[in-house]
């Protein structure tokens, strides 16, 4: 089955830059969560996405679970 | 040959409430239905009944149509007599029978699967919806964990992450990466996962307890080469799953 994946998802997986920001995003937040508990909080990584007509700039940030 | 025609008729009345039942459920679970036999045998009869009602009063309102009581009790009955004069009044008005077991029966099999994409479509079985109680599929859990189905429409994150601890040679390592399919076994447990963007690290290389200002800069994880990384869920030791949200940066846009 297939997992959840917005189309802004599939364009930055589909962006070879963007894709490599996305995996420093995604090896970085477990050390970033740490120095944000000691409120020293590191800068944001920013997903560049470039489109035909200009540049998107994405956060890209962790948002809790509805699940029960 | 023999043939035990109330059963039959029993049978008949009851199968469109059994494929509706069948039809209208998001299981995960595809070799047998484990539910209590209780439960199918009062859900199928409450779908068929329900089924029948809206199809007799349809066929009383549209065609003048009702239900000759006498005659289904008598195909019931146990008296070969009986039996064979409700059978030639069925025979009498088979095209009218034939309509409404066909159309129910198509009914049955298409409406509820609709009904289920509405549900899945507009979210109506996330938990805070109203009809959450009534509409929600219990029997499929990793639906709801891994398709974001508990989120509103339109807060839904843009992808999920997915993180395990996977034992080689006895040295733990943790896996991460982009959940992009998941697949699950006849029994309805989670078979595999396939991950894009796929890493790892050996789980001793562990965030510090204490902060340390190189900590975020010292890169810990190496990537695994390949487009799709393909995670056995019996091979998992553990399962951490994320939600991640792409918002626009509009400081810096």
């Amino acid at each position: 089955m297939k997992a959840l994946m917005s189309q802004l998802a599939k364009d930055v997986l589909a962006d070879p830059q963007a894709k490599g920001q996305l995996r420093a995003f995604l090896a970085a937040k477990s050390s970033r969560a740490v120095a944000a508990n000691a409120a020293e909080a590191a800068a944001p990584t920013v997903i560049e996405l470039r489109t035909a007509s200009r540049t998107l700039r994405l956060l890209p940030r962790v948002v809790p679970s509805k699940s029960v | 040959m023999n043939l035990a025609l109330p059963a039959l008729v029993v049978f008949l009345l009851l199968l469109p409430g059994a494929v509706a039942r069948s039809r209208i459920k998001l299981v995960e679970r595809l070799s047998l239905d484990y539910s209590p036999l209780g439960q199918v045998v009062s859900e199928t009869v409450a779908w068929a009944a329900a089924l029948h009602a809206l199809w007799l009063a349809g066929a009383s309102l549209v065609f003048k149509q009702v239900l000759q009581a006498d005659v289904l009790l008598r195909l019931l009955s146990a008296e070969p007599g009986a039996q064979t004069r409700a059978l030639d009044t069925v025979a009498a008005q088979a095209p009218a029978v034939a309509a409404y077991g066909g159309s129910l029966l198509l009914a049955a099999y298409l409406v509820p699967a609709l009904v289920r994409a509405a549900v899945m479509r507009w979210r109506l079985d996330r938990n805070g919806a109203p009809l959450r109680p009534l509409l929600r599929f219990h029997g499929a859990p990793w639906y709801y964990l891994l398709s974001g189905a508990d989120f509103p429409a339109g807060e839904a994150p843009d992808f999920i992450t997915v993180s395990a601890i996977v034992n080689i040679a006895n040295q733990p390592f943790l896996f991460t990466g982009v959940l992009q399919h998941y697949y699950l076994d006849p029994s309805g447990q989670l078979d595999r996962l396939v991950l894009r963007e796929a890493m790892r690290r050996p789980l001793s290389a562990d965030k510090p307890l204490l902060p340390d200002a190189d900590a975020a800069a010292t890169p810990r994880f190496y990537p695994v080469d390949g487009d799709y990384f393909v995670l056995r869920y019996s091979d998992a030791i553990t399962l951490n799953v994320e939600y991640i949200t792409l918002t626009a940066d509009t400081a810096l846009a």
